[in-house]
């Protein structure tokens, strides 16, 4: 009988490209329909260290890690002293015992040596090749076939050239076929590739980009930073063929200046960055909010406070991104939890800046921007830009005053070309004109006309996701990145213990869903899963809900819930 | 040459102090407008805050009063969002070379076509007068009773060394000469910086008008090369009993905006969104 499932993990310092062969690796697997979980863990460091990749490969649809590994690799003598405990008895450490003088203390694992190193600088490669020949001797060991390996080569080499893909295919085979002679019998069984639809390889961040050019978004500004660095690396491949400008400012304030004032202008614009960066442009988030231009703003989380722990996970920012800023204004706040909703609510985020004229923040983190996942390809049709109330040319009406107090608190806009429309986008206080004002009544009532947007983004969206049993005593409740463990979980429970369990997703914070939150969690026994210490969503709950969650389990050690380890957790408390 | 009343906000008077050297500002400015004859509606304005960022409300083009410092990124937000418009900043001392001083030597290494007019009163006005990065080393106010200890910033070999392709200096009480300066300034392709005196007639006791009219000296009435980059290297520098107004320096070379407004067929925030297709991205992730 073949094998319908895997963990996979392989280690190295860094700069051995260890974070280029999870994106292979994982291609490989999905090609042969497989769906796959992949994410990197790594210090944030260029040279040196300890950089793995984990890979989950299961014929049934997964959505987050798991600990046990199968099969290790091990390209350095860090990965055997740190990560050989994971591996399960009767799993196998594939490695080099030439290259590095670390004797494995497990003897309840199989031990596949590969002269990696050998093999690639015999056939005058360099060094670095011995990972992609690790991922072909890994393919041989598992019982999985070259050629699927070989096609995800040339899809994330071919942009380097075919000397290059030629190089990584001969470096693959290599390591393939000095398994195939010496370790003939694949693991269990082996995994063979089977007969599915097509599906996307990708990580949340790829999906925000796709999201925002399918948006329209022509503007964008980013300085570097962990976890979106990936952000800039995609839209700088694509921002030709979109016609995007994408510009790396001195700073993030700068930054979301720019994107504010390229708004104003009237293109689509964002900024991506992490809470560091979003710390330093909090104060042009309020002048967006002041001056009611459209904006989205992605914050991909990691640990904090202050430079935290730059390449891990958390979601420790839920409470600053619906805060920031001194003074009343109305800002959307959005938590995608894998990378579908990345894309469908980025595309989303930039209409719903345009309808209600006001920040769009999207909430990730490093899990789910630069993990690899699995993904049917997104259903585009239908999907509709809408600009909001945007005067053009010609629709100006004669005594037009841009920040009308209408009743749904947006009113309309025009941009500079447009004639007769001029105004003042006036971060002071300001009259219905734009024109300053300090006058009380004329204060209080523009105050609340910002405000006012609350109820009408409340009117446009559902706000949660609810998953599995409607009827169960007990629900889950979580947001984010959170929601594959989640789902994971409730399969484990489903599987092993036949409880069928819900789950309340919250996908948006700001407008908080507080009546159907409400409604699916009263009388119900309450279980909180967050990727934070102060459990920020229990806070909202009981702040916009009256309701206290009766158990928390929260991780925030900077990795994110592995699925068996929260099913275990789960369990305790049920 | 248009009317310069066309750019009057109807009904509205400047709250500057009378004899405020931001009158003379606003007039040149208003004045250089009608002289280029440009179109309110294809201009656009990014303020900062203090007594000069409150021109926004009396100007009546599209404006953006933004925030102390941030005009200069706003603005190139502004010009590479639609590169069509005409983009000027007016600032502040504390504005430009305080708060935002990076945000300039940047903006000038990048050489967008923008024009940034800087009110340089010296001093911090409308939080009643502390000292302002190009208040002179030594002078004592309220706030610093034992003298400034800082160097002033100087900021026009600092842009001049940064990449500006247009430096200059003006004074408000120097008014032909102001609005000619801003048209050039303004017509310059690239980015330009003109730093301009003005009094602040309420707090500063030592840059008074008769201070500056003893002080300044028109570049053009001497024998001057504004483009060779030497000599203004040299002459942004002088700031001893004689200051140099006019155009110190002046170059060509390509401008940030133009290298993205080749992305598209139009300016990027008239380009079509309506209908974009990722499934090729999609494709690539099969």
């Amino acid at each position: 009988m073949n094998n319908s499932r895997l963990n996979w993990k392989i280690g190295g310092e860094a700069g051995y490209g260890i974070l280029t062969v999870g994106e292979i690796f994982s291609k490989a697997f999905v090609k042969g329909g497989y769906h796959v979980v992949a994410h990197p863990e790594y210090p944030s460091l260029i040279r040196g260290g300890h950089n793995t990749f984990q890979l989950r490969i299961d014929a049934q649809r997964v959505r987050a890690p798991i600990l046990p590994v199968d099969v290790l690799v091990a390209l350095n003598a860090e990965t055997i002293v740190m990560d050989l405990n994971d591996v399960v008895p009767g799993g196998v450490l594939l490695y080099d015992a030439k290259s590095f003088n670390v004797a494995p203390q497990r003897g309840d694992i199989a031990l596949c040596d590969v002269p990696l190193t050998k093999l690639v600088t015999d056939l005058h490669l360099p060094k670095v090749a011995a990972n992609v020949a690790a991922m072909g001797a890994s393919v041989a060991l598992i019982g999985y076939e070259l050629r699927l390996l070989n096609a995800a080569i040339q899809d994330v080499f071919g942009d380097k050239g075919e000397k290059i893909v030629e190089q990584n295919v001969i470096a693959a085979k290599a390591g393939h076929d000095y398994v195939t002679r010496s370790y003939p019998e694949p693991y269990k069984g082996g995994l063979r590739p089977l007969k599915g639809p097509n599906r996307m390889t990708l990580t949340g961040n790829d999906a925000i980009c796709m999201g925002a050019f399918k948006a329209g978004m022509k503007f964008i500004a980013i300085y570097p930073m962990t976890p979106t660095h990936n952000v800039m690396t995609y839209i700088a491949a694509h921002a030709r063929e979109y016609g995007v400008a994408m510009v790396q400012p001195e700073d993030e304030i700068a930054g979301i200046n720019m994107a504010i004032g390229a708004s104003f202008a009237g293109a689509r614009s964002m900024v991506a960055t992490s809470g560091g960066g979003f710390s330093l442009m909090v104060e042009g988030l309020g002048l967006a909010g002041a001056t009611e231009n459209p904006l989205v703003v992605v914050d991909g989380q990691r640990p904090g406070p202050s430079t935290g722990l730059a390449t891990r996970t958390a979601q420790g920012d839920l409470r600053f991104c619906l805060h920031a800023s001194q003074g009343d204004f109305f800002r959307v706040v959005i938590a995608p939890g894998d990378p579908k909703e990345c894309f469908f609510e980025t595309f989303r985020a930039f209409n719903l800046a345009d309808a209600l004229q006001t920040p769009v923040l999207i909430l990730t983190d490093k899990h789910l921007g630069t993990s690899f996942f699995t993904s049917e390809p997104f259903e585009t049709d239908g999907l509709n830009v809408d600009r909001g109330l945007l005067l053009t040319e010609g629709a100006v009406p004669a005594d037009y005053s841009r920040y009308e107090a209408t009743s749904s608190g947006v009113s309309a806009r025009t941009v500079p070309g447009v004639e007769g429309g001029m105004f003042n986008s006036n971060s002071d206080e300001h009259d219905e004109r734009g024109y300053f004002s300090e006058d009380a009544p004329v204060v209080a009532k523009l105050v609340d006309k910002r405000c006012r947007k609350f109820f009408t983004a409340a009117t446009l969206l559902d706000g949660i996701k609810y998953h599995g049993n409607d009827s169960s005593g007990t629900v889950l409740v979580g947001w984010g990145s959170t929601k594959g463990a989640i789902l994971d979980a409730m399969d484990y429970l489903r599987a092993n213990d036949d409880v069928e369990l819900g789950f309340l997703q919250v996908l948006f914070m700001s407008p908080f869903p507080s009546q159907l939150v409400k409604e699916h969690l009263e009388g119900r026994q309450v279980i909180l899963i967050e990727n934070n210490r102060g459990a920020q969503l229990g806070s909202l709950i009981k702040e916009h809900a009256q309701i206290r969650p009766d158990h928390t389990i929260l991780r925030y050690d900077g990795r994110a819930f592995n699925a068996d380890e929260l099913y275990q957790k789960i369990k305790e408390v049920l | 040459m248009g009317d310069i009343h066309r750019y009057d906000v109807p009904g509205t008077w400047p709250t500057w102090c009378l004899g405020c050297g931001n009158f003379g500002i606003w007039n040149a400015m208003k004045n250089a407008y009608a002289n280029m004859d440009l179109s309110p509606h294809k201009t656009a304005i990014v303020c900062g805050i203090g007594c000069s960022g409150n021109l926004s409300y009396w100007i009546n083009t599209y404006v953006l009063h933004s925030l102390h410092g941030r005009s200069i990124p706003v603005a190139q937000g502004v010009k590479l969002a639609n590169s069509d418009l005409t983009v000027i900043v007016h600032a502040g001392d504390g504005d430009t070379y305080g708060e935002g001083l990076g945000h300039l030597l940047h903006a000038a290494r990048r050489n967008v076509d923008i024009t940034v007019f800087v009110h340089d009163n010296q001093i911090y006005g409308l939080t009643t007068g502390q000292p302002s990065p190009t208040t002179f080393k030594g002078t004592k106010w309220k706030v610093a009773p034992e003298g400034v200890f800082a160097s002033p910033v100087t900021p026009l070999p600092l842009a001049l060394i940064a990449g500006a392709t247009f430096v200059g200096r003006g004074f408000s009480g120097e008014n032909k000469h102001l609005i000619a300066l801003m048209e050039k300034a303004i017509r310059h392709k690239g980015f330009s910086l003109v730093d301009i005196g003005q009094p602040c007639v309420t707090f500063n006791y030592v840059n008074t008008w008769k201070w500056w009219n003893d002080h300044v000296y028109k570049l053009d009435e001497t024998k001057y090369d504004r483009f060779d980059y030497e000599l203004a290297l040299k002459k942004a520098q002088e700031a001893g009993d004689k200051i140099p107004i006019g155009v110190l320096y002046e170059a060509e070379a390509p401008t940030f905006d133009d290298a993205y407004r080749s992305l598209n067929a139009e300016a990027l925030a008239y380009a079509p969104i309506n209908d974009i297709d990722v499934k090729k991205l999609m494709a690539r992730h099969l």
